[in-house]
């Protein structure tokens, strides 16, 4: 009995300890590891070319400074992402700004919304006019994994959805369902969340001129 | 430690591959193969926490109780692969976007766990360290291979073997291959596998 109890106390306190160091090691690692930005490279400045052409080649466009990002106050958009989502992965990841040809003054969010699962979520270049309204959307990115949603909606819906939403300044995910007889619920919640917070971010900047 | 743990441990990503001999690790060898860079991120990415994991469990284990080995090896390796999540979306975010739903279940991996109960809980440091390189090594080559036939097939229109289905086949015909080959290397080079 004595020995059994020694024994659990020892594995106790073995795993606690470990514990307590893996702990350590993640907390430092949260701490001093990089976390990813969204920058305006050139793959991003491509499909900010597509949603609002310049007349240019994405190269010319992205060397000539066509595009740019604007500088978000970190804690200000954090804020924002938490008084606005509507679930944990929904969030603006950045907005860029057309600043030379036909489209200047037109915006373009960059957010991204829950699919299928957290890991992985499906992210949107949203384009609004200068009145905040939806001019075009894109999808940056789509990594759904589980069968039966890879594509689904975003593929075989999406153009649909684009006529839908343009020119619309709020959006719910039942009008999606509607309007584009989608079936992958959610993809398009993933969808609805992702451009409503965009659409948030857009009205946001237009009412304080270009700031959060 | 002798020269003969040292050897093997060295030459086990061959000769034990995980892949082709051991057959651990199906579920991401199957997912992930599908490219060549997704299938060479992932066996980097496995190869880094089976050293690191191999050293830690191996630098603990006359500290660990036999009671609560499974789960402290877990959380071991469950920490390294955090680390290794945190590292890739933060510097490869191009990759993580690719393989970001698979690095969460390196901690499952069987090569993983299997290295550390059956090789670095019972050898030394250095020793452990080998054996996770060297096995590391042999999952990066095997699933790298099976990412380029697989990828190669698809580029020629054969559709079949970039999907799940199409992966189980050609990592029969490889796997088979395989082991054809090292019995014919074993045969004769049999001196030589006995030393």
């Amino acid at each position: 009995m004595k020995n059994s109890t020694k024994s659990t106390l020892k594995s106790v306190l073995a795993m606690s300890v470990i514990s307590v160091v893996c702990v350590a090691v993640l907390a430092f690692g949260n701490a001093f590891i990089p976390k990813y930005k969204p920058t305006l490279d050139l793959k991003t400045a491509t499909m900010i070319n597509e949603l609002l052409p310049t007349g240019l080649d994405a190269q010319t466009a992205f060397d000539n400074g066509y595009f740019e990002m604007l500088e978000l106050d970190e804690k200000k958009l954090a804020d924002f992402n938490k008084n606005n989502r509507a679930e944990p992965n929904n969030k603006v990841l950045a907005v860029y700004k057309v600043v030379k040809g036909d489209y200047s003054g037109y915006t373009v969010v960059e957010a991204q919304g829950q699919g299928y699962s957290g890991n992985d979520p499906i992210s949107l270049l949203t384009a609004f006019d200068e009145g905040a309204a939806v001019f075009d959307v894109k999808v940056k990115s789509q990594r759904e994994n589980s069968p039966g949603t890879n594509g689904i909606f975003l593929d075989k819906n999406f153009d649909n959805f684009r006529k839908f939403i343009k020119g619309k300044t709020d959006v719910g995910a039942s009008d999606i369902e509607a309007t584009t007889g989608a079936t992958s619920k959610y993809s398009i919640k993933g969808v609805a969340n992702t451009v409503k917070i965009s659409m948030q971010m857009a009205a946001a900047l237009n009412e304080n001129g270009g700031k959060l | 430690m002798n020269g003969k743990t040292l050897r093997n441990a060295a030459l086990g990503g061959i000769l034990n591959n995980p892949v082709f001999v051991l057959v651990l690790g199906m579920c991401p060898t199957i997912a992930q193969s599908n490219s060549i860079i997704n299938a060479f991120g992932l066996g980097c990415a496995t190869a880094v926490v089976l050293v690191f994991s191999n050293i830690a469990i191996s630098l603990l284990r006359k500290v660990i109780p036999d009671k609560v080995r499974l789960p402290a090896y877990i959380v071991i390796i469950a920490t390294f692969v955090t680390i290794v999540q945190m590292v890739i979306s933060g510097f490869l975010p191009e990759l993580y976007a690719s393989i970001s739903s698979f690095i969460p279940l390196i901690v499952v991996n069987c090569i993983i766990l299997g290295r550390a109960e059956s090789f670095a809980s019972k050898n030394s440091v250095l020793a452990s360290a080998v054996d996770g390189l060297s096995m590391g090594i042999g999952f990066i080559l095997s699933i790298t291979l099976l990412g380029a036939i697989r990828q190669g097939l698809g580029a020629m229109g054969l559709s079949l073997f970039v999907q799940p289905a199409g992966g189980f086949i050609v990592l029969g015909f490889v796997m088979a291959l395989f082991n054809c080959l090292m019995g014919i290397f074993k045969n004769r080079h049999k001196t030589l596998m006995e030393a």
